[in-house]
């Protein structure tokens, strides 16, 4: 029966890996296109989703006490829900961004002939928590609203300017002097809301 | 009746790829995989002559002709990684040792299995091993398409061709063979007719897909990129683990 089950298993699992190959193109990905994309995520992030007044204004609790303090209840029902609409998008832009930087990533460690396995798997690890954590706060929005975790919102900001700093540092191709200032940059700055 | 015809079929299918393959030159480019071809049409063919001259004999020279083509199949794995692989060195290096780790995983768990096996006949450790063999081969193919999609490796359309139809008929010979315990020996029969349609489909596949030479594309480099990978794959690991300490704490207020 243990055999049966792994089998199934085993079959069902490739035919959907097949199933995933057939519909994929066969461009070429990665280069000069994953360089284009990341200068373009890295852009959108900074100067689009990133900027404090930005995520401040989407998230600004004094918005909504003003709100609760001077219109009826259907407006702030519609407040709110417009409020978490906009909310969702910028986290979904946000994960969108950050995918981007991984392809680009990953678009160069695989031609790297020294990649080493144990670098790349917790490196993987890292991006796919952090996509993780981008997803956990779309829940948290969608289940409790826009003003469910600013502190978690503050953080994964924190968390995607690193990113962009990182990126950005490989995308200045590669200068290790550029890169060296990151380390002192990380543990200080985490954006609050 | 129909299983001649599914078996002329093939054969025909068969002859008309390794015949395209001479045609087009591609025989140099997919050498394992046309000397697949070349074993499974000796043996559709050998088998045959045998059914017909020596019924007794087939059983035996069926299953010696099964393992020759499944051995000369894991020839076509390591193919399509070489082929697929070869541009991608930091794929390569991450494919060959996760395919390491997943043939230890593989063995410790045969041997686990092994502990708890009951008793069996002849007819059945020759299917089982067949099976189990193919499962390792398939778990092989999904961990390679699985290090292709993670990387983003596009492949041309001969090779896509070759990886959809040798999975496809690696997927029906997984899940008959776990099937036909159940069922019982009267449905061997089935089992052969289920397998030569499967097969005859990815002949169909193989047949449309290296008609004429696709190789895969090239992928763009940049020496500049591949220079640092390592400062900023460290720099990167240092920086996400930070940030990703400050995640957990912020989740935990």
């Amino acid at each position: 029966m243990i055999q049966l089950i792994i089998s199934i298993l085993v079959g069902a699992g490739l035919l959907f890996l097949l199933y995933a190959l057939a519909r994929k193109g066969t461009k070429p990905e990665g280069g000069a296109q994953a360089l284009i994309e990341a200068r373009q995520a890295l852009n959108e992030l900074k100067h689009d989703l990133l900027p404090h007044e930005v995520v401040a204004r989407i998230f600004a609790k004094d918005d909504l006490d003003y709100v609760l303090s001077a219109a009826p209840e259907d407006v702030v029902r519609l407040f709110l829900q417009q409020r978490k609409r906009i909310a969702l998008s910028w986290v979904d832009r946000v994960r969108g961004q950050v995918v981007r930087l991984k392809r680009f990533h990953l678009g160069r460690s695989r031609s790297y002939a020294r990649l080493r396995l144990r670098a790349e798997i917790a490196l993987t690890m890292d991006f796919a928590t952090l996509l993780f954590a981008c997803r956990v706060l779309q829940i948290l929005v969608f289940l409790r609203g826009p003003y469910a975790a600013p502190q978690m919102i503050g953080t994964t900001v924190g968390i995607v300017e690193k990113v962009c700093g990182v990126s950005e540092a490989s995308l200045a191709f590669l200068d290790s002097t550029n890169t060296a200032s990151l380390d002192g940059q990380s543990a200080g700055t985490v954006a609050g809301v | 009746m129909h299983t001649l015809l599914l078996w002329w079929a093939g054969i025909f299918l068969n002859a008309l790829i390794l015949f395209r393959s001479l045609q087009t030159r591609t025989i140099g480019k997919y050498p394992i995989f046309y000397l697949y071809m070349a074993c499974v049409l000796a043996a559709q063919i050998t088998c045959y002559v045998v059914y017909l001259a020596h019924p007794a004999m087939y059983f035996y020279w069926y299953w010696v002709t099964e393992f020759v083509c499944l051995l000369v199949g894991y020839g076509i794995i390591i193919e399509i990684m070489e082929k697929c692989l070869a541009p991608y060195e930091g794929a390569r290096k991450f494919a060959q040792s996760a395919g390491l780790i997943l043939l230890g995983l593989v063995i410790l768990f045969a041997l686990i299995l092994s502990l708890t096996k009951p008793a069996w006949s002849a007819i059945d450790t020759a299917a089982d091993l067949e099976r189990e063999l193919r499962i390792v081969e398939a778990l092989v193919l999904a961990m390679f398409m699985g290090v292709m999609f993670h990387y983003g490796i596009a492949i041309g359309k001969n090779m896509k061709g070759i990886i959809i139809g040798y999975g496809l008929f690696i997927t029906t010979v997984i899940i008959g063979l776990a099937v036909l315990p159940l069922v019982g020996e009267t449905a061997y029969a089935a089992y052969a007719v289920v397998q030569s349609c499967s097969y005859l489909t990815s002949l169909l596949f193989w047949t449309v897909a290296l008609w004429s030479y696709h190789p895969n594309p090239v992928p763009e480099h940049s020496k500049e990129l591949e220079a640092d990978y390592e400062a900023v794959a460290l720099k990167t690991r240092t920086a996400l683990g930070t940030m990703l300490s400050y995640l957990a704490k912020a989740a935990r207020t």
